[in-house]
């Protein structure tokens, strides 16, 4: 095992990917318990996933080499995908 | 080299959306579908009330669906540039293509057989109704096929100047892919998922249309080139 | 190794299909939330009923596999395919063990008679799931590629648009999940 793999920024980036899916994991493990927060629970899932897709497409996929287009392309997918879920959480009647 | 043939067969494409939209949306107005949660008499009553539209509209969407055999042919003449002396993916675009010329024109003959006699007992138009539209939604197998030959055909292509531009052939598979949700109706009466739903009916129905105008600009473009000798 | 800022990650195609595919799950994520708005009792009921011990150990395994992958096609860039081969076996694995651990939540939920059409809710997990399944297939054909061509002798770096394409719709399974999870598995 050389240890370059392990400087590799795509690395530290996986650490961090593992780290927050395991924090979604006890937030959702406690959701199943308490009641109230729907909204704002919600929305911390949810900026934890499209958090963690950037650094899939930016570090993973290299798009942060990518065309200015390409990387316009992916962000605003995020962006468009993540902000409309909640749009439609928050205008759901249970909210 | 039969370029005024190709072009012809090309525009037939163009042509078959233009009327299968005349006499299918706008005359028998199918679109939007009726829900498969209606009970048989509401069903009667949309092939009693429009009788008349309902079936010239479908006589000219049947005719529009043999237009689709000549669009085959032609895309199947450019595959066959592609393959050369074993053409298989050639042939079987050109067998799935000519299942889907069935499977467009006899959904249109079905809802005709029900609008022939459209005062006769409900519980059979009903029936009627839903073998057209299951027959016309969901069955996907051949249009499956004849796209994922397509792409397939034109990853094959390793000539210094292919015949078709690599990202048709991503394109076609990815179309491909769309039209399987199709498949799921059998299990649905409402929702996403019935014949009526966005994800198994609207979405293949866009993407079959725009598949059409994306496959025209390209074969035209491929045609061209062609007739310049490249 | 510096890149320049306009390196399009594998052939420029491979792209159509990996923003349509973006696109389409796009539509279905916002499908399922609108739905479940309507009726989320029943939502939050049958979510518990799913393990969300399987979907969190599958998430791990495909960003593990993803590793593998950035790793693997490091590797091939430098010219060094034998070396590559090994990373993409790994990944590969790793696509084995997320197949292994579904078919095994799909076998409990079966033999629990939780199908398809149990209710709304699991119409979408099991068609999500499913279609996001296929992807996974579909991988793993493209990792296997991806080893016999980094383990070939005549590994050229022409090859190597191949690898990033291959990589980057591997990637593209993975972030998927990223968004599945959380949606089928946690949401309260």
């Amino acid at each position: 095992m050389d240890c370059s793999l392990l400087k590799h920024p795509a690395t530290l980036i996986w650490a961090l990917l593992m780290l927050a899916t395991a924090l979604s994991w006890g937030l959702g493990a406690d959701s199943a318990s308490s009641g109230n927060g729907v909204m704002g629970l919600t929305a911390l899932l949810m900026a934890i996933a499209f958090i963690k897709v950037r650094f899939v497409i930016q570090y993973f996929m290299e798009v942060r080499h990518a065309p200015l287009a390409l990387r316009l392309v992916c962000d605003g997918w995020a962006v468009l995908v993540c902000g409309a879920i909640l749009v439609l959480v928050w205008m759901s009647p249970a909210a | 080299m039969n370029i005024r043939s190709q072009l012809l067969c090309a525009w037939c494409g163009v042509v078959f959306l233009v009327l299968f939209t005349i006499g299918w949306v706008l005359l028998a107005r199918f679109l939007p579908p009726p829900s498969p949660s209606l009970g048989a008499e509401e069903v009667a009553a949309i092939y009693q009330q429009n009788t008349g539209a309902i079936r010239f509209g479908l006589m000219l969407a049947m005719i529009a669906g043999g237009l689709t055999a000549p669009w085959v042919a032609v895309i199947a003449n450019q595959m066959r540039r592609i393959e050369g002396n074993s053409p298989v993916l050639t042939y079987t675009m050109l067998v799935a293509g000519a299942v889907g010329v069935v499977i467009l024109v006899l959904p249109t003959m079905t809802w005709t057989v029900a609008a022939f006699r459209p005062e006769r007992a409900p519980e059979l138009i009903l029936l009627l109704n839903d073998f057209g539209w299951l027959l016309f939604v969901m069955t996907f197998s051949p249009f499956f096929v004849q796209n994922m030959a397509i792409g397939l055909a034109i990853f094959s292509d390793f000539a210094s100047e292919p015949v078709f531009p690599r990202w048709l052939g991503y394109f076609n598979i990815w179309v491909a892919i769309l039209f399987v949700p199709g498949g799921l109706i059998t299990f649905f009466k409402t929702g996403p998922f019935a014949w009526d739903g966005i994800l198994a009916f609207w979405l293949p129905l866009v993407i079959f249309f725009a598949w059409f105008l994306v496959m025209f600009v390209v074969l035209l473009q491929t045609i061209r080139r062609q007739a310049n000798g490249i | 190794m510096s890149r320049s800022k306009n390196h399009v990650p594998g052939e420029v195609g491979i792209w159509i299909f990996i923003l349509g595919d973006m696109v389409i799950f796009g539509l279905f994520f916002l499908v399922y939330v609108y739905y479940r708005g309507l009726d989320i009792e029943l939502y939050r009921q049958s979510q518990l009923q799913l393990n969300q011990h399987y979907g969190a150990l599958n998430t791990l395994l495909l960003l593990a596999s993803s590793w593998f992958v950035v790793m693997g096609v490091e590797k091939a860039r430098q010219g060094l395919g034998q070396k590559a081969a090994p990373f993409f076996a790994s990944a590969l694995a790793c696509g084995l063990g997320f197949s292994a651990v579904k078919v095994v939540e799909y076998g409990e939920k079966l033999a629990a008679d939780i199908t398809i059409t149990s209710n709304d809710f699991f119409m979408y997990y099991y068609i999500f799931t499913g279609l996001h399944f296929l992807h996974v297939v579909i991988g793993m054909g493209v990792l296997t590629f991806m080893i016999l061509k980094t383990r070939a002798k005549h590994f050229q770096s022409n090859d190597m648009i191949m690898v990033e394409s291959g990589a980057s719709f591997w990637h593209l399974v993975d972030l998927l999940w990223i968004v599945l999870f959380p949606l089928l598995y946690l949401m309260p």
